[in-house]
C-alpha cells in the first residue's frame, strides 16, 4: 500500500509547486499590467521629489548635458533645503528619452528631465509630463517669449525652457582667404561660393550638409517662415512639403547634386576630421555647435570665424533655430515647487548660466543670459572674436510660428534615416521629405489620433 | 546562458559529452604540408589580430593623433597618460566599473552555474512527470529576443524597488537556460546511476548525493557553464542599460557606450584605451581556466 | 522535522527541491516577462482630440498582429537576415571547421598560439567589438581605407551595398574561433583508434578529414548552425552600434531593431511586443527546420 500512495502523494506535491509558482507569476503578471497603461496611479512610489530626509526636499534629475553636473553641484552647495541629485543616461534620441518613458510607465520617474523642446509634446501624448502653470507663473517673465512657449503646450507649461539654438554660419578664414571671398549675405550668394570654391578644389566641400541631424534640416526649414505641425480643431496637420520648406529642400538639392558640399554623417569621428583639416570650409549650425568643434577641431584654433546665417532675400533677418532644450516636470514628480525652484535657478542664476554657456556652449533662454560677462569674452578659438553678439542678434530673429508635433521620436528616426539617405546620394530629398511626412501622418493615426497632409 | 544579454543573442553554440581519451601526438607530417598549414594559419590569424594590434597601438595615441596618420603604427608614445586620464576620470569611475562588471559577471556566474547545475542533474537523473514539457520549456528560451523581455523585467523590478541596485543586473544574470541544458547533457552521460544507487544504500540524503557525488563529477562541464555565463553577463549591455541610473553601479560595456555617445566632449581616446583595459579581465579569466575547459568539455556529437 | 520521512518520498521531491530555485528565477526573467509581452502585444493605448490628455490602455485583439503582417519594412528586415544568414553563416562555420581541421592535423605548428588568436575575438564584447571595427570602417579615420586606396582599392565599408557585410564581418570575426573551438573539441574526443584504422586503409589526411573527422563531428556542426541561425534572426547590436556612423542603416534595418524602433522610439509597446512574438515563433520554426534537416544528413545523430 505504502509504495503505490507515494507516487501520487510525489505527483501532489509537484502539482502543487507548479501551481504555486504559476500563481505567483500571475500575480506578478498582473500586477504591472494593471498599471503599466494609464498612469492615473502614478502616485504610489513615483515622487522621489517628496521623499523628505530631515526636511530636505530629494529631486532626481536626468540629462546628457555633462554641464548640468557642475550647474547641479553649485546648487546642492547654496541650497541646503533641496538636495538634487544628476543622472546622465544616453543622450535623449539616443536612448534617453526611452529610459525616461518607461520609468514614467514603472512609476519611477525622476522629477527632472532635460528634454529637446521638439519631444516635449510627444511626451505629453504619452501622459508623461506634469504641468507646473501655478509655481511658473511668477518666473515666467525672466524668459524669452519663444522660448517659454517651447516648454508649453495648449497654455499649460511642463517645465522651465533652459537654452536656445540660435543659428549662424561658421567658416574657415584661412579657406575663405584663399578664394577671396566672404561670408556670403544670402542663400544665392551661397551657392555661388559653393561652385566658386568646388571648381577650384573638388577635394574641398564648401559647406556640409547636416541632414542625418533631423534637427538641423529642421532649423533650416524653420528660417523661412513655415512649420510642419498645426494643430487644427482635432486633427494634426502634418507639411513637410510646404512652400516655405520645399524651398529649402530644392536648394539643398542642387548644392548636393554638385557634390559641392559634404554629406559625412553628422558628429562622427569623420565628420570633425574634415572641420579640423580645412577639407570642409564651412557650416550652417547652432550656437551649442561652438563647444563641440572647440573640442573635436583643436587644431584648428584660430581659423575659424562665425558670421549671421545667409537669407533668403538679399536684406533679411530670418534666421533658424535648431536644438535648444528644458528641464520638463515629469509625470510624478511631487515636490513640483522644489522642482521648479531648482530648474528655474539652474536657468537663470547667473553663475550657473556662466558655468552653462562656458562649458557647453549654451545660449540662454533667460533674458538676463544676453548681458552675461561669459557672453561679451572674446574668444581665443575663434580669433579672439565676441562671437556671442551674433548669435544675440540670431536669436531675436527666428520665426516664432514653429511647431512641434504629438510622434517627434518617430519622426527624428525616420527623417535621419531617409533625409540621411538622400544627403548621401541614394534618393531626391524631396521624396525622402514626402516619406517622412506619410510615415508621420502614419504614425500619429496609429497613436489613435486624427491627421492629415497640411 | 540568459538571453538577456547580448551575446545570448546568438547563445553559445555547444554540446557538452563527456570526457574522450585525447589522441596521442602520431608522427610528423611532411614538411611542405607543415609550411602550407602555417603559413595558412597565420594568415587568419593577422585577420583575427589585426583590430587587436590596432587597438593596442591606438591605446598608446592622444586624441589628436588618433585619427592621423598611419592607424596601424605608432605616433608619440601617449599610452601613460592615456592610463592616467583613464582611470582619474569622473574621480576614477572607470575602476568601478570595471568592479562591478567583475562582480556582476563573477557572481551572477557562480550562482547561475550552480542553479543549472541543480536543474540539469534533476533533470537528468529523476523520472518524473513533466521532465520533458519543462526541459523544452527551459531549451525554448534561447529562442526569445531580448527587447521583449527587457522592458517587463523593468516594470517587474520596478514593482519590487530593485531597479538601480547591484540586483537589477544580478537577478536576472543568475539564470542560465543555456546552462540548464549543458548540465542536464553532462549528468545524463556522464554520472553514472549506480553510484547514486549506492550512496542512497549507504543512507545518504538526496542532496548529499548531488553535492558530494553530482557535482564532482560535473565539475568540468560546471567550468563551461560558469565561462560563458561570465562572458554573457561580461557583455551585458541591454538591460543594465535600462534598470541602472546611477553611474556608480554601471558595468564597463554601459561605461564605454556612454564615453562613446558622448557628444560634447570627445573622450575616443579614453574609449580606445578603456576598450584595452576591459578586455584584460575576462582574457585573464580564460587563460587561467582554459586548461579545464576546452579539451575535454564542449565535445560535441560523439553521443549518439 | 521530527517525524522521519520515508527515504523514497524524499526521493519523490528531491527533484522539485533540485529544480525549485532555477524555476523561480527562470519564472521571473523569462515566464512573466513574455506572458506580460504576450497580453500587451493584444493591446493597444487610446487617445482622443489631439492627444494631450493621457492615453487609456485598452483591448486590440490580433490588431498590433495584423498591422506587423502588413509591415512591408518589417518583411524587408526579415528578408536582409535571412539573406545575411544564407552566407553568413556558412562562412562562418566553413572556417570554422577548416580551422578546426587545421589544428587538429600533425602537420600544425604553434598551435597554442593559434587557438589562443582566434579565439581572442570571443573574450571582447559585442558592443566594444563593434565600436572597435567601426573605428576601422570609417571613410575618412580608417587605416584600412587609406591602405586600400593606397594600392587603388576604394572601399566603402559602410555604403548602402557594403554595410550588410561590414556587419556580417563583425559577426565572423567575434564568433568564429568560438565556433571553431566547439568543434575542435569535438574532434579531439574521437579516439585515435579510428585513425589508425584509416591509415591503415590508405587513408591521406585530406581523405581522413572529409571521411572520418567531418561526418564524426557533424552533429556540433549541427548545433552550431542551429545557434548561428538564432543568433542572426536576433541580430542587433552590430547595426545598433554603426547606425550613427552611416546613413545606410535605418531603424527598421533588422527584425529586432525593428521591434525596438515600435516599442521604444515610437513608444507603442504593444506593437514591439507583437513584432517579437511573431520573430520567436518564426525563430522556432526555423531552428527546427535546421535541427530537422541536419538531423537527416547526419543519420539522426542529432544532438538535441
Amino acid at each position: 500500500m505504502w509504495a503505490s500512495t507515494r507516487p501520487r502523494r510525489g505527483r501532489q506535491t509537484a502539482r502543487r509547486a507548479a501551481v504555486a509558482v504559476t500563481l505567483a507569476a500571475l500575480t506578478a503578471l498582473t500586477a504591472c499590467g494593471s498599471d503599466s497603461g494609464d498612469n492615473k496611479d502614478g502616485a504610489d512610489k513615483a515622487a522621489q521629489g517628496d521623499k523628505a530626509s530631515g526636511g530636505t526636499a530629494q529631486l532626481d534629475f536626468w540629462g546628457w548635458n555633462p554641464a548640468y553636473e557642475k550647474a547641479v553641484s553649485a546648487f546642492n552647495a547654496s541650497h541646503p533645503d533641496i538636495r538634487v541629485a544628476y543622472n546622465k543616461v544616453e543622450p535623449g534620441s539616443k536612448g534617453g528619452y526611452a529610459k525616461m518613458l518607461a520609468a514614467v510607465k514603472a512609476n519611477n520617474a525622476p522629477c527632472l528631465a532635460q528634454m529637446g523642446y521638439e519631444t516635449l509634446p510627444s511626451f505629453l501624448v504619452e501622459g508623461a509630463l506634469q504641468d507646473v502653470d501655478k509655481e511658473a507663473a511668477a518666473i515666467k517673465a525672466k524668459y524669452s517669449a519663444g522660448a517659454w512657449s517651447q516648454m508649453s503646450v495648449a497654455g499649460k507649461t511642463y517645465g522651465i525652457p533652459v537654452d536656445t539654438g540660435p543659428v549662424a554660419m561658421f567658416y574657415r578664414t584661412d579657406v575663405f582667404a584663399k578664394h577671396n571671398l566672404t561670408p556670403p549675405k544670402t542663400w544665392d550668394e551661397f551657392a555661388r561660393q559653393a561652385d566658386t570654391v568646388h571648381t577650384a578644389d573638388p577635394s574641398v566641400a564648401y559647406s556640409a550638409f547636416g541632414g542625418n541631424d533631423p534637427w538641423w534640416y529642421a532649423g533650416m526649414a524653420w528660417q523661412n517662415g513655415g512649420s510642419w505641425f498645426k494643430p487644427e480643431g482635432e486633427t494634426w496637420k502634418v507639411s513637410m512639403t510646404e512652400p516655405g520648406t520645399r524651398k529649402v529642400t530644392q536648394y539643398w538639392q542642387q548644392l548636393l547634386d554638385k557634390k559641392a558640399v559634404s554629406s559625412d554623417p553628422t558628429f562622427t569621428p569623420d565628420w570633425y576630421k574634415r572641420f579640423g583639416d580645412g577639407s570642409v570650409a564651412s557650416y550652417v549650425g547652432p550656437v551649442w555647435f561652438t563647444a563641440l568643434l572647440e573640442e573635436n577641431a583643436k587644431d584648428a584654433a584660430g581659423k575659424w570665424a562665425v558670421a549671421p546665417m545667409p537669407q533668403w532675400d538679399a536684406g533679411g533677418k530670418a534666421t533658424g533655430n535648431i536644438g535648444g532644450s528644458g528641464t520638463a516636470v515629469l509625470k510624478g514628480c511631487k515636490n513640483t515647487k522644489a522642482a521648479v525652484a531648482f530648474a528655474d535657478w539652474m536657468s537663470s542664476d547667473p553663475a550657473s548660466l556662466t558655468t552653462l554657456v562656458e562649458d557647453a556652449g549654451i545660449y540662454p533662454a533667460a533674458t538676463a543670459g544676453a548681458s552675461l560677462d561669459a557672453m561679451q569674452q572674446p574668444s581665443a578659438y575663434f580669433g579672439n572674436a565676441k562671437i556671442y553678439d551674433i548669435f544675440k542678434d540670431s536669436a531675436a530673429q527666428a520665426p516664432t510660428g514653429w511647431q512641434w508635433g504629438p510622434t517627434m521620436t518617430q519622426v527624428s528616426a525616420d527623417l535621419t534615416d531617409r533625409v540621411g539617405k538622400a544627403g548621401a546620394g541614394n534618393g531626391r530629398l524631396a521624396d525622402a521629405l514626402t516619406g517622412v511626412q506619410g510615415t508621420t501622418i502614419k504614425a500619429i493615426q496609429d497613436k489613435g489620433l486624427k491627421a492629415a497632409a497640411g | 546562458m540568459t538571453t538577456l544579454t547580448d551575446k545570448a543573442a546568438s547563445p553559445v553554440r555547444a554540446h557538452v559529452a563527456p570526457p574522450a581519451p585525447k589522441p596521442a601526438e602520431g608522427r610528423t607530417a611532411p614538411m611542405r604540408s607543415q609550411v602550407l598549414t602555417t603559413s595558412f594559419l597565420f594568415l587568419v590569424a593577422t585577420y583575427f589580430l589585426m583590430p587587436v594590434w590596432w587597438l593596442l597601438v591606438s591605446s598608446t595615441k592622444s586624441s589628436s593623433d588618433l585619427f592621423r596618420g598611419n592607424g596601424f603604427w605608432f605616433a608619440d608614445w601617449n599610452l601613460g597618460a592615456n592610463l592616467r586620464q583613464l582611470f582619474s576620470e569622473d574621480g576614477g569611475i572607470f575602476l568601478r566599473w570595471v568592479f562591478n562588471s567583475v562582480l556582476y559577471a563573477v557572481g551572477g556566474g557562480v550562482v547561475a552555474t550552480f542553479l543549472a547545475a541543480m536543474a540539469g542533474y534533476a533533470l537528468a537523473k529523476y523520472r518524473f512527470r513533466g521532465r520533458g514539457t519543462i526541459f523544452s520549456v527551459i531549451l525554448g528560451a534561447v529562442l526569445i529576443p531580448t527587447p521583449m523581455l527587457a522592458l517587463p523585467i523593468y516594470l517587474m523590478l520596478s514593482k519590487v524597488h530593485l531597479v538601480d541596485t547591484v540586483w537589477a543586473v544580478l537577478l536576472p544574470a543568475a539564470v542560465s537556460p543555456f546552462g540548464v541544458f549543458l548540465a542536464k547533457t553532462y549528468a545524463e552521460a556522464s554520472v553514472p546511476d549506480e553510484l547514486i544507487e549506492a550512496a542512497r544504500l549507504d543512507g545518504a540524503s538526496e542532496f548529499r548525493i548531488f553535492y558530494t557525488i553530482g557535482l564532482r563529477i560535473m565539475s568540468p562541464a560546471l567550468v563551461t557553464i560558469f565561462l560563458f555565463q561570465l562572458v554573457a553577463v561580461w557583455n551585458n549591455f541591454f538591460l543594465p542599460l535600462i534598470t541602472l541610473n546611477n553611474q556608480h553601479l554601471w558595468p564597463v560595456t554601459l561605461g564605454l557606450n556612454a564615453w562613446n555617445s558622448d557628444l560634447t566632449q570627445p573622450h575616443a581616446n579614453l574609449v580606445v584605451v578603456g576598450a584595452l583595459v576591459s578586455v584584460i579581465p575576462l582574457v585573464a579569466a580564460f587563460w587561467s581556466l582554459q586548461r579545464f575547459w576546452r579539451t575535454d568539455l564542449v565535445a560535441g556529437g560523439v553521443k549518439a | 522535522m521530527s517525524a522521519p520521512i520515508p527515504r523514497r518520498k524524499r526521493r519523490r521531491s528531491a527533484p522539485l527541491m533540485f529544480l525549485a530555485p532555477f524555476g523561480v528565477l527562470f519564472a521571473a526573467m523569462y515566464a512573466v516577462p513574455v506572458g506580460y509581452a504576450i497580453v500587451e502585444s493584444l493591446h493597444k493605448m487610446q487617445r482622443s482630440g489631439l492627444g494631450l490628455t493621457p492615453p487609456k490602455r485598452v483591448y486590440a485583439g490580433f490588431e498590433n498582429y495584423t498591422k506587423a503582417l502588413h509591415d512591408d519594412a518589417l518583411w524587408h528586415g526579415v528578408g536582409r537576415v535571412l539573406l545575411f544568414g544564407a552566407i553568413q553563416v556558412p562562412v562562418m562555420l566553413g572556417l570554422a571547421l577548416v580551422l578546426a581541421l587545421l589544428l587538429d592535423a600533425k602537420s600544425a605548428r604553434l598551435k597554442g598560439f593559434f587557438r589562443t588568436a582566434y579565439f581572442l575575438p570571443y573574450a571582447i564584447p559585442g558592443v566594444v567589438a563593434t565600436i572597435l571595427w567601426a573605428f576601422l570602417y570609417m571613410p575618412r579615420s580608417s587605416p584600412v581605407v587609406s591602405m586600400l586606396d593606397a594600392v587603388g582599392l576604394p572601399s566603402d565599408f559602410l555604403g548602402e551595398d557594403a554595410v550588410l557585410w561590414s556587419i556580417a564581418n563583425v559577426v565572423t570575426w567575434t564568433w568564429t574561433g568560438y565556433n571553431m573551438l566547439v568543434i575542435y573539441s569535438a574532434l579531439q574526443a574521437i579516439p585515435q583508434e579510428l585513425y589508425e584504422a584509416a591509415e591503415l586503409d590508405g587513408c591521406g589526411p585530406w581523405r581522413t578529414a572529409w571521411r572520418i573527422k567531418v561526418p564524426l563531428v557533424a552533429p556540433a556542426i549541427a548545433l552550431t548552425t542551429v545557434f548561428s541561425v538564432i543568433g542572426t534572426l536576433q541580430l542587433y547590436t552590430e547595426p545598433r552600434v554603426l547606425r550613427p556612423l552611416t546613413s545606410s542603416l535605418d531603424a527598421d534595418y533588422t527584425p529586432i531593431m525593428s521591434a525596438y524602433h515600435k516599442a521604444v522610439e515610437n513608444n507603442d509597446y504593444g506593437q514591439g511586443a507583437a513584432v517579437s512574438v511573431l520573430l520567436a515563433l518564426g525563430t522556432c520554426v526555423l531552428s527546427f527546420a535546421v535541427l530537422k534537416i541536419s538531423a537527416r544528413l547526419t543519420n539522426g545523430r542529432s544532438s538535441l
